[in-house]
Parts: C-alpha cells; sequence; structure tokens
C-alpha cells in the first residue's frame, strides 16, 4: 500500500495509482478532516486527481517535485469558486 | 556471433516454408480464408522482423508482398496463379538475401544493396499486380472505411455536437500579451484542450499522466463536465476532466505526444489576431469617442508617436480593470512590437469601439451587437480551475456578463447569473465570510444589471447591500433584486435552469462507486507475489545441432565403454582369480548397459524428425517442375508425421527429389496425352510414408507411362549395360531393375531436369549409404511404384563382426542374410566366378579379400569349409567368403572422414569396447 | 521494483529482441507466443504492469486477447501497447476500440521503444 494511513493524516508514496483512488476515497470518506502528505510523491492517477478535486482535503505538504505541485495547486485552487469548496471549508 | 541474426535467420527460414506451403495450398483451392490469414500473417511477422536489421531490399519486397496479400485478404483482387507465381519468386529472393546474411563473417549484417536493382524490380512486380485491385474499385475505400472508419464515422456524426471555436478571451491579459511576444518571435505555440473519455481509465489511460510529462505550460485550466458529486456517491473512476494548455510547442508535436488520444483532443495552433482583444469591466468612457475618432486618423498619418501619447493619457484616466484599459494597454504594444501594422491597430482600435462600452453608448453599431452577443453567450464549464505563471493583476477577467441587446441567449445567460445569485441570497446559514459573500453578489448584479441596462439603480443596490451587511441578512438584495425588470424574452421562456446547486442534487442520483468500481480482489492481492513461479513453462526447446550430436557421441562411447566390463570381469576371472569381483563387475554392467540402453533410446528419440521436413518442400518443387515442363500434377503427401533418424531424413532428401523429377520427367504423360489414352487430364503423385516394424517404408507413386521392360533391355543392350545373353534372359522386373545400374538413362534425349548426369543408381547408392533399399514396381501404362525402406535410426547399429586377412571388419546386420560354412568342394566355378548352391538357390561367391584388394587367399577351417556371409544386395545375394564369423555388436557409426572418405565399400568405423577401431563395410558397395 | 512488462508475440526473433531492449532498460520481461499463451500466464497469477502484444498471432490474436486481459479481475486498467506496422492504421483503432492504451509501430527497439513505454507507464 502506498499510503501511510494515520490517524488524519495520510503520507502518500511516490505514486499513488490508479486502483489507490479506491483507497484514498475511503479513507477521505471516512476522514473528512484528513490532512494529506503529497512531499514524496511525483505521480498520481488522474482517478486520484479527481478524489482530491472533489474532496478537496487541505494537503499538509505539496509534491516536492515542482511541475506535479504547480497542476496540483491549479486543480486545488483555493480562489477556484467551485461550490465544493464552501462545503468543505465549513 | 549474433544471437538475434541467428534467430531472425532460422525463423525467416521457416517463415519462407510456410510461406511457399501456403501459396501452394491456396492455388489448389483459393476460398480458405483461414490459410489467407495465414499466409498473411508469415509475411507480415517476417517483414516486420527483417525490419530489425538494415535490410531495405528485403524489407522492401516483403513490404509490397504483404500489401498484394492484404488486398486479396480483403478481396480487393483475387488470387490467381499469376500472384503465387509473383510472391514465390518473390520469397525465392528473400531466401537468398538469407543464405548471403547467413554466410556473412561475424555475425553481421552485410550490406545487401547489390540487389538493390532485383528488389526494386519484385517490389515492382508486386505492386503492378496490386493496381488491377486498386483501379477494380471504390470498394476499396468502402471497405477501408467499415474495417477502421468507425470512429471517423462516429466523430462525422459527433461533429456538429463540437463545442465552439475556443475564445481566446478566456486568458487573462497578461498571458496574452506574453504570448503575442512570442509569436512575434516565431516561437510557436499551441492551446490544446484534452477532455478525456469518461471510461478512459478502462483502456489504461491516465490523462493527468499525459498531460503532467508536457513542459510547463504557459497557462493551465482544469475544469469538470459536471459538479463533483458528494464524496460518497463520486466514481473516481468515471473522467470528467477537462484540461486546457497553453504551450509552447507546435501543433504537430502535441499531435505526436497525443497520439493514442487524438479523439479526445482540439489541438489549435494560436494567432495573434485571436489574442489581441481587449478585456474587462465595460463601462463608458467618456472621452473614448473622441479619442478613438483622433487615433484613426493617428494611424492613417501614421503618427505613432502622438498616438501612444494620447494612448498613455487615456490610460492614466481610465481604471485599470476597465475594458477600455485594456484596450490601450494592448494599443501601447502593439505601437511599441508592430508601430508599422496599421491594420492591426485599426483592428484594435474598432474591437475596443465594440466590446468596451456599455448599451447606450453612441459608438454602437449593429455588428458590435452581434460581437457582443456571441461574446456572453460564450459560457465556461463548472468548476474551473485555472493558473498561469505570471497571474494578471485583475481579477475580473473571468467572463463577466456585457451584453447590451435582449436576444434570447443573451437573457437565458442573463437569467442564469440571476438565479444563481437568488440561490445564494436564500442560503441561511449566515457563516464569517457573510459580508464578503453579499458584496460578491451585489458585484455580480451590478454588473449583470449593467449589461443590459446601461442605466440601471447602482445607487439602490449599493444601499440595498450596505443594509445587508450591517444586518447579516440578504434580504434587502433579495428585495433589491426582486423589484428589477427581467428581460420580456426571459420572462416567456421559461427554461429549466441548471444552476450549481440543482445539478448538484441531481448527481446525487449517480450510482454507488462501490458499484460500478469494484475493489481490486483479495485473489490479486494473494497472486501478486507468484509472479517468478508462474512462468509458462516452455514446450519444445531449440538446440543447435552440434549440441545434440556431442550427447549422441557421448551417448556412443558411454555404449562402448560399458562393453568393456565382460572384458574386465573376465579378465578378473581368468587372470586375477576372483571370481566374487567377477560376479559383481557382471551385475554392475547389466545395470550399467541397461542405462545406457535406455540413453540409446531417448538419444534416438530426440533425434528423430518427421518426414514432413523433406516432403514440405515437395509442393513447390512439383508444381515449378510441372509448370516448366506444362504438364498438370495432383501432389498427394500422405504420413509426414512419420518420423526417422535426423541423418536418415536428411539423407533422404536428395534421392527423393530426383525420384520426384523422374517421376514428372519420364513417368507422367501431358495433359493432351493422357486424354488422348483416356486418363484424368491430371496426373497424380503420391509420396507416402509409413513406420514399418522398425524400418520406415517410404512410397512414391505415379500414374503415368510405366518403364516398359523391352526399352529398357534394348537400352541397356546399346548402352552396353547388359550382353546379348541377359538380353534374352532377363525377366520382365529384372529389366526394370536396370534403371538402376550405373551410367543408364531411361529418357530418349537429355532434358535440363533430371537429365543432370545423376541416374537411378545414385539414388540407390544414396540410399544404400543409410542402410535402405529401394524397390521398383512398374506396370506400363498404368504408373510406377518405388518403395524405399530405411531404418529408423543410425545412433546405434548392430553389425557382425567377421575376419579376413587378419582383420576385423564389421556388417551391418541388415544386410546380412545368413552366415554358413561351405566345404570348398561344394564351390563352382562358373566363367571364372565362383558360386554355390545354398539351399537350392544359386549365390554367387567373392573372396571379401579379392574384393577388398587383399592378395591374401581365403583360410579354410580345419574341414576345409569356407566361411560365407550372405548378403542382400537389393534383389539379389551375395556370399561373401571371409576367414570366420564372430559376435554381432552394438556399435556407433562414424562415416568415414578426410582421404578414407572417397573410398567405396565402407559405411565407416567405430569404436570397439576393447579400444580397437572397426571398419564396417558396405556390402552395395563392394561389387 | 523494476515495473514487468509482458511481451506477447508469435515471432521468436520480435520476442528476442524486444525482451533484449527492454531487460535492458530494466524492466523485468515475461514472453508469451500468442493470445492464448497470455492469457493463461494472466490467469496464473502474473499481473504485469503492462502488456505488449502483437495482432496477428495464431490460435489467439492480439485483438482478441486485448478484449479478454480487459475483462480478467485486476487487468481493467492496465495499459496495453498493441504491436502494428506502419499499414495497419485499421487495426490501431480496432485495438483503441477493444480496450488498448496505444500502439508501438514495428520495428521498434532500444531508446525509441523505452520512450514510448516511459510515455504510458508512470514510474518507469
Amino acid at each position: 500500500m502506498p499510503f501511510d494511513a494515520r490517524k488524519n493524516l495520510l503520507v502518500a508514496d511516490t505514486l499513488l495509482s490508479v486502483e489507490d483512488a479506491e483507497v484514498l476515497l475511503e479513507w477521505l470518506l471516512k476522514n473528512p478532516r484528513g490532512r494529506i502528505n503529497l512531499s514524496a510523491c511525483t505521480h498520481l492517477h488522474t482517478a486520484n486527481l479527481q478524489v482530491l478535486m472533489a474532496a478537496r482535503p487541505k494537503i499538509s505538504v505539496w509534491p516536492t517535485l515542482e511541475p506535479l505541485a504547480e497542476w496540483l495547486k491549479t486543480a486545488l485552487d483555493k480562489e477556484n469558486k467551485d461550490h465544493a469548496k464552501n462545503d468543505t471549508g465549513r | 556471433m549474433n544471437p538475434l541474426l541467428d534467430q531472425f535467420l532460422s525463423e525467416a527460414r521457416e517463415f519462407l516454408e510456410s510461406i511457399s506451403a501456403k501459396l501452394l495450398e491456396l492455388e489448389r483451392n483459393p476460398d480458405q480464408t483461414g490459410v489467407m490469414d495465414e499466409l498473411f500473417r508469415f509475411v507480415h511477422t517476417l517483414k516486420g522482423n527483417s525490419g530489425l536489421f538494415d535490410l531495405p531490399e528485403m524489407t522492401r519486397v516483403l513490404h509490397a508482398g504483404e500489401d498484394l496479400l492484404d488486398a486479396v485478404r480483403d478481396h480487393r483482387l483475387a488470387f490467381s496463379r499469376a500472384l503465387a507465381d509473383q510472391l514465390l519468386e518473390a520469397m525465392d529472393f528473400v531466401g537468398l538475401l538469407l543464405d548471403e546474411i547467413g554466410a556473412a563473417p561475424d555475425g553481421k549484417v552485410p550490406d545487401t544493396s547489390a540487389h538493390a536493382a532485383d528488389a526494386a524490380r519484385i517490389g515492382e512486380a508486386l505492386r503492378a499486380l496490386m493496381a488491377t485491385a486498386d483501379t477494380a474499385g471504390t470498394t476499396d475505400t468502402a471497405t477501408a472505411a467499415t474495417a477502421g472508419g468507425q470512429a471517423a464515422a462516429e466523430a462525422a456524426v459527433a461533429a456538429p455536437t463540437d463545442p465552439p471555436a475556443w475564445d481566446a478571451s478566456a486568458l487573462p491579459e497578461a498571458v496574452r500579451m506574453t504570448l503575442y511576444r512570442a509569436l512575434l518571435d516565431g516561437t510557436a505555440h499551441s492551446l490544446l484542450i484534452y477532455e478525456p473519455d469518461h471510461d478512459c481509465f478502462f483502456s489504461g489511460e491516465d490523462p493527468f499522466f499525459q498531460v503532467t510529462q508536457l513542459p510547463p505550460p504557459l497557462w493551465r485550466r482544469l475544469s469538470t463536465a459536471e459538479p463533483w458529486p458528494n464524496l460518497a456517491e463520486l466514481d473516481a473512476y468515471h473522467c470528467v476532466l477537462r484540461f486546457e494548455l497553453i504551450l509552447a510547442l507546435s501543433a504537430e508535436e502535441l499531435t505526436e505526444h497525443f497520439r493514442y488520444v487524438l479523439d479526445q483532443v482540439q489541438i489549435e495552433p494560436l494567432s495573434i489576431e485571436a489574442l489581441l482583444q481587449p478585456s474587462g469591466r465595460v463601462q463608458d468612457q467618456p472621452l473614448a469617442t473622441d479619442f478613438i475618432r483622433t487615433a484613426l486618423s493617428q494611424i492613417n498619418a501614421h503618427d505613432s508617436e502622438a498616438l501612444a501619447q494620447a494612448a498613455r493619457t487615456l490610460l492614466e484616466l481610465s481604471a485599470a480593470d476597465l475594458c477600455i484599459a485594456s484596450g490601450l494597454r494592448w494599443l501601447l504594444l502593439v505601437l511599441e512590437l508592430e508601430p508599422d501594422h496599421q491594420d492591426r491597430q485599426r483592428a484594435l482600435l474598432n474591437a475596443i469601439e465594440q466590446q468596451c462600452f456599455g448599451a447606450d453608448g453612441a459608438l454602437m453599431t449593429a455588428s458590435a451587437t452581434e460581437r457582443a452577443t456571441e461574446r456572453t453567450t460564450e459560457r465556461g464549464p463548472d468548476g474551473i480551475a485555472e493558473s498561469s505563471p505570471d497571474r494578471p493583476g485583475s481579477e475580473t477577467s473571468t467572463a463577466s456578463p456585457s451584453a447590451t441587446a435582449i436576444s434570447p441567449e443573451v437573457s437565458q445567460s442573463f437569467r442564469q447569473v440571476i438565479e444563481a445569485q437568488r440561490a445564494i441570497l436564500t442560503l441561511r446559514d449566515a457563516p464569517e465570510w457573510l459580508s464578503g459573500r453579499l458584496r460578491s453578489v451585489a458585484t455580480s448584479l451590478s454588473n449583470a444589471f449593467a449589461s443590459l441596462y446601461a442605466a440601471s439603480d447602482s445607487d439602490a443596490l449599493e444601499q440595498a447591500l450596505a443594509m445587508a451587511v450591517e444586518a447579516k441578512d440578504p434580504t434587502p438584495l433579495q428585495d433589491w433584486l426582486a423589484a428589477q425588470p427581467l428581460p420580456i424574452d426571459a420572462q416567456e421562456e421559461p427554461h429549466p435552469l441548471t444552476t450549481p446547486a440543482t445539478a448538484s442534487a441531481a448527481a446525487n442520483a449517480t450510482p454507488d462507486p462501490t458499484n460500478t468500481a469494484p475493489k481490486p480482489s483479495a485473489e490479486d492481492q494473494v497472486h501478486f507475489g507468484r509472479r517468478a513461479e508462474d512462468q509458462p513453462s516452455a514446450r519444445t526447446l531449440k538446440v543447435d545441432q552440434v549440441k545434440i550430436d556431442r550427447l549422441m557421441n557421448l551417448v556412443g562411447e558411454m555404449v562402448v565403454a560399458k562393453n568393456a566390463l565382460p572384458y574386465l570381469a573376465g579378465r578378473a576371472e581368468s587372470v586375477h582369480g576372483v571370481r566374487e569381483l567377477a560376479r559383481e563387475i557382471k551385475g554392475q554392467y547389466s545395470v550399467i548397459n541397461r542405462i545406457a540402453e535406455e540413453m540409446q533410446d531417448a538419444m534416438m528419440q530426440v533425434r528423430l524428425l518427421p518426414v514432413s521436413f523433406v516432403f514440405q518442400r515437395f509442393p513447390r518443387l512439383v508444381r515449378d517442375i510441372a509448370r516448366k515442363l506444362g504438364k498438370e500434377v495432383d501432389l498427394v503427401l500422405e504420413g509426414e508425421s512419420t518420423e526417422a533418424d535426423k541423418n536418415i531424413i536428411e539423407a533422404l532428401a536428395d534421392p527423393l527429389i530426383h525420384i520426384l523429377r523422374n517421376s514428372l520427367d519420364h513417368g507422367l504423360e501431358g495433359p493432351e496425352e493422357r486424354e488422348r489414352l483416356g486418363k484424368p487430364r491430371v496426373g497424380r503423385l503420391r509420396v507416402s510414408a509409413h513406420p514399418l516394424a522398425d524400418r520406415v517404408l517410404i512410397e512414391i507413386s505415379d500414374d503415368g507411362r510405366g518403364i516398359d521392360p523391352d526399352v529398357i533391355r534394348r537400352k541397356a543392350y546399346e548402352k552396353g549395360v547388359i550382353d546379348e545373353i541377359a538380353l534374352e534372359r532377363l525377366n520382365d522386373q529384372e529389366a526394370v531393375n536396370l534403371v538402376f545400374a550405373a551410367g543408364f538413362s531411361t529418357a530418349a534425349e537429355v532434358t535440363n531436369l533430371s537429365g543432370r548426369g545423376v541416374g537411378m543408381d545414385v539414388v540407390r547408392n544414396a540410399i544404400a549409404r543409410v542402410n535402405g533399399t529401394i524397390d521398383l514396381r512398374s506396370r506400363v501404362g498404368q504408373g510406377t511404384e518405388l518403395r524405399l525402406t530405411l531404418p529408423l535410426s543410425m545412433a546405434v547399429t548392430n553389425v557382425m563382426i567377421i575376419e579376413s586377412a587378419d582383420q576385423r571388419f564389421g556388417i551391418p546386420m541388415d544386410a546380412v542374410v545368413e552366415t554358413l560354412r561351405v566345404p570348398r568342394s561344394r564351390i563352382q566355378t562358373i566363367k571364372h566366378h565362383q558360386a554355390a548352391v545354398l539351399r537350392g538357390r544359386l549365390v554367387p561367391l567373392m573372396a571379401l579379400n579379392e574384393l577388398l584388394a587383399l592378395n591374401v587367399e581365403p583360410i579354410a577351417n580345419a574341414d576345409d569349409e569356407l566361411a560365407v556371409v550372405v548378403a542382400r544386395m537389393e534383389q539379389e545375394e551375395l556370399g561373401i567368403i571371409v576367414d570366420d564369423c564372430r559376435e554381432t555388436v552394438d556399435i556407433i557409426l562414424k562415416p568415414m572422414v578426410g582421404v578414407v572418405a572417397s573410398i567405396p565399400g565402407y559405411a565407416g568405423s567405430a569404436l570397439l569396447g576393447d579400444g580397437s577401431v572397426l571398419l564396417v563395410l558396405n556390402p552395395m558397395e563392394l561389387l | 521494483m523494476p515495473k514487468t512488462i509482458l511481451v506477447v508475440d508469435d515471432s521468436a526473433t520480435m520476442i528476442m529482441s524486444l525482451k533484449a531492449s527492454l531487460e535492458m532498460a530494466g524492466f523485468q520481461v515475461h514472453t508469451a507466443s500468442d493470445g492464448v499463451k497470455a492469457l493463461e500466464t494472466l490467469k496464473g497469477g502474473l499481473k504485469p504492469d503492462l502488456i505488449i502484444t502483437d495482432i496477428n498471432m495464431p490460435n489467439m490474436g492480439g485483438l482478441e486477447l486485448i478484449k479478454n486481459a480487459r475483462s480478467l479481475p485486476g487487468m481493467r486498467f492496465m495499459p496495453i501497447l498493441a504491436l502494428t506496422t506502419e499499414s495497419q492504421q485499421a487495426k490501431r483503432d480496432e485495438a483503441k476500440k477493444l480496450g488498448a492504451t496505444g500502439w508501438l509501430v514495428k520495428p521498434v527497439g532500444g531508446q525509441d521503444l523505452v520512450k514510448v513505454i516511459k510515455q504510458v507507464l508512470p514510474g518507469a
């Protein structure tokens, strides 16, 4: 398992595979306030990206890999007027 | 040594064999789709393999062949004899190249360019055949469309619903300005819109991975086709993303990168015209009208200095987020970068004039109305997230409604904005940022109404906002909104509006993600660690023949070495007098003997090869010869899976080919002659193989004219093969057997096929060399049949040891009929030839010493009897007088090599258990 | 952990060539000589990170293999590349429709091959 999931903190491994999206989703459902440390992550499959975009969890550490961090910041942009943000912010 | 090249060569030769076999099969019956598919696959694979090496000539020819077969497979072209001819010639050419490559030193791929002209010629010839196919029909394109064009057809259907051309105004002004500079510098930039299929993950795709492999984009936006559902209902495996990127890459580079998903991407080169657009808040600027009028005359006067000055002045007087300010910044940039591009400056002024002012602006024209309408109908998808490296100062760049006239589209989008704000106002949750939310609503409403009614009551709105913020209650704004007039169109057309709230409610109906995307099953996890053991085991092993030969030699030596044990046992008892030990050695010997015999047997099995190894060349051979001779032949092959030792099978090839040639050339009649004779036009040539006890029987028969014994007798006499007496005395069968006599040729004239100075005598000798026999039966007018019997294996030969002139020789037991002692008195001499009547037959006798030119008399035993080995020589028997006959032994016969190889009379040599070398005679060659 | 690739081709030459290129690039390579054998291997529990399959093969061709492999548990999302030649545009489209991720154009080897694989295999 590429996650190191502790209470309310999930530390992602280098690669989050397509199958991992299911696990990630379950973890986020169980830990709605869970934070995610992506520092080691070099790539996550699109399915994981969708989970993150839908759930808008707090990213405690962005990926060290700059291009990936840029993309994720775009995807999970705080300025974004998506309604989902309002929900998670409550 | 180049293992890949070796592999290629050996596999390529197999392919060539199979290809010609399939071609011949198709020639007999062209309607075999399965065979056609296989044939195509062989050529296709061979072509693919040839591409691994630098062999342009071979690849060229094979490619043409592949295309041709593809046309046949698709029924664009009929299979024909001419086509088969052409393809066979092409394969011969490939075979020639293979030989050349195989002969090249050091496993290097030689330069085959010397054959370029031939390759071109053959390729042309193949393509020429196709030309008929291509002219044969527009069906070509039709089939192609059904085969591969379904996607294209679907795309064509989908085309009308494609989104309208992408609007560059979605880009922040700063990004557009950077792009403008880059495009002027000549750097290619493209827009990429990537909307992956919803179920693309199930094709192994990872769109995000494709996107992140691109260089960092100048601008990017990530949006979703639909709003996200509640997390519990999210189907992570239903892809809803839409990527939009602007990259410093050409359309070609992007097309290459996204080659697998071209149906999911839209790639647009960026043009300067699309970028140069003012964007921002629409509001009247009192000075603008004058400015534009003056500016146009300044452009016409090429007075860019003055124009720039005027633009800077007006820019200072305008709020930065206004559309006019944006337009002025653009104008200044164009003046800086392209001061002489008056058309562009004019176009920009035109755009400012048409886009930057409110509804009752004096400059509004009919075309401006249209333009504004278009822009307003552009709606960004929900859930937009975008970023660019240099974020623009203005955050108002997100499209704000700026419509001025009321068309249905405008009113709809207007209502959408209003409804969205109304929905927000109904929220009763009163969060901490309520005031921010209320301000945002007020701004949206102000902009929306300003776009429709320039003289909207903005003061009243301000008041309502102030009240609402103070009361922490949106009611005053709701009241204000309720008091506003709505566009007539909008009221008349109550479209159901998709607000984010309703959309998310609708999305709740999506199925439970755990149903559509089950978790990886436990089984998967368990199997995960078993990879290494799960390798499928290879069922056949290709082994270099040299290795097998070495193994066989070792087994042979083992067999011989174990034969030393009985000698040892004998010595233990007789010399050393230890009987116990002798018995133990004998005991051990029997064990080793059994193992050695099993090893021999196993070895023999390994060396077995089906006769198809030789037979498979026949169809092509027979076809070619028959066509050259103008004969029609149906070749029937039977028992192709019958097996025999590799050496036997290999030794069979040349004699069999010769026999077939003879049958075709001399045996079978031409079609007309056959018809005249009342036979079917098509002759029959049958080659069959059957196992027969420990031998293999091969029969070759034809239904041709047969051999006329009288003709043979006369010919043989004319050629001096027989004398007058024999001419009279020979019965028909004996006469027919004369064809095996040395230097006999039956054909009236020597043809270019079988008349190559090789007669049936050579065939007989070749068969005899592997201890085989040959038997010929023929009936005039009905055909000829040849029966060959061959041992299954040459690996182990049972020989009888004989002594003569103080030397030991071996005679293969296959050839021995009997051994007996003949009293010297019973030997008669007829015309210098010795003979004796044995068991009622007259058997000619010859002394081995005489046959081997050893000038020694045979030694008789005490009773003056001579030892005679009666050997079978084809149909006859010969009594060989020797000094003594001894035991029989199993030996591994090794062919004679070097100088002695050319001496006739010997089959080979073998090593005996006591270490001595035994020369093994070949009785057939002794005479 | 090295990435595992299952190479399916009926030509021993092609297998040898691909295997050499892939192993040189650090991949662990399994091979099968047709679709039937490949399916057996997959059903036997091998879960490669990528499948590369030829199209024209005896017993079971590449298209059928792709279709069948996709229905196996755990193979839903696996990248599959079809080995095609220049002239097989129609086959490529068909392979794609049946669930292939992309295709390779023969002859392919060395750096070109590795480059394509890295494009569909994250972390390779």
